[in-house]
């Protein structure tokens, strides 16, 4: 029987590059380790574990280690930072998938089933994966000229209401959304993101 | 894995986000992987994650920046 081969280290990269790397991420780390302990606090408390954030500060420090660890995986040119949130947020669910005994890359969500997208999200291209998006996108509603804007927003509560017509009628970016709830950006974002969802499924049921 | 190649537009980034905030309040670890490893290469994606992850902290107490928290409602 052929030996299987195990080799998780790049030796084509130079010390020199495998120190620059490690250099640029140990930057990130120290810059961003509190926006990213919060990460690892969120991601645990939304992926149902958060008995577990008394942790965190232990996770993050599996996450330096790997992270330090696995640099010639790391591609300097992008974000040392949203590198290792990835790394944080597959730390988290290692330990959501332990909870969970599933199995990676078999779980296809209702939603996707619903519109008859028969691959995992994750593993789709990136032309596939925007083809999906933009079929799911409540957008397409308000190009259907047998409803009116507001027969589609009827549907939904008052809030939603609101912030869907911003979007969609008055054609508002996130982030001018914000400024006229003057909210953040991020929570006009969440909020426009559950109202689209909310939309979408008032819709489903008829 | 797939490898992401171009630069993403203002409209793929509404799209992508609604997918992240859909796998966050759903627990589909799928989607936010999924969205994550675009922020490797699109730097106002990952500042809108940012700004979401913010947000959800400040929902969930996590971080004492709670000023949006006032929104937990909506």
């Amino acid at each position: 029987m052929q030996e299987r081969k195990v080799e998780k280290t790049d030796y084509s990269l130079s010390e020199a590059e495998l120190n620059r790397r490690r250099e640029k991420l140990e930057s990130a780390m120290v810059q961003f380790e509190s926006n990213l302990l919060m990460d690892i606090r969120l991601y645990l408390r939304k992926f149902n574990l958060g008995h577990l954030s008394g942790r965190a500060e232990g996770i993050w420090h599996e996450v330096v280690n790997t992270a330090l660890r696995n640099a010639n995986n790391y591609n300097p040119e992008c974000s040392a930072k949203a590198w290792l949130r990835s790394v944080a947020f597959n730390a988290v669910r290692h330990l959501y998938r332990d909870a969970k005994k599933q199995i990676q890359t078999t779980a296809i969500s209702e939603a996707v089933r619903h519109f008859g997208f028969d691959g995992d999200v994750e593993e789709t291209s990136e032309t596939g994966l925007f083809d999906y998006l933009e079929q799911k996108s409540v957008k397409r509603f308000f190009k259907k000229e047998q409803w009116t804007a507001e027969e589609i927003l009827s549907v939904v509560g008052e809030d939603d209401r609101q912030i869907l017509r911003l979007r969609f009628v008055e054609d508002l970016s996130a982030r001018e959304i914000a400024a006229h709830f003057g909210i953040s950006e991020g929570a006009a974002n969440v909020r426009l993101s559950r109202a689209k969802s909310r939309l979408q499924k008032e819709f489903q049921k008829q | 894995m797939n490898s992401i190649n171009k630069q993403l537009n203002d409209e793929q980034r509404e799209l992508l986000i609604g997918l992240y905030v859909e796998g966050l309040d759903e627990a589909d670890d799928g989607k936010v992987a999924r969205v994550l490893q675009f922020t490797l290469h699109d730097e106002s994606l990952d500042g809108m994650i940012d700004e979401v992850n913010s947000f959800y902290a400040g929902e969930a107490n996590l971080s004492e920046a709670a000023s949006d928290a006032r929104l937990r409602n909506w």
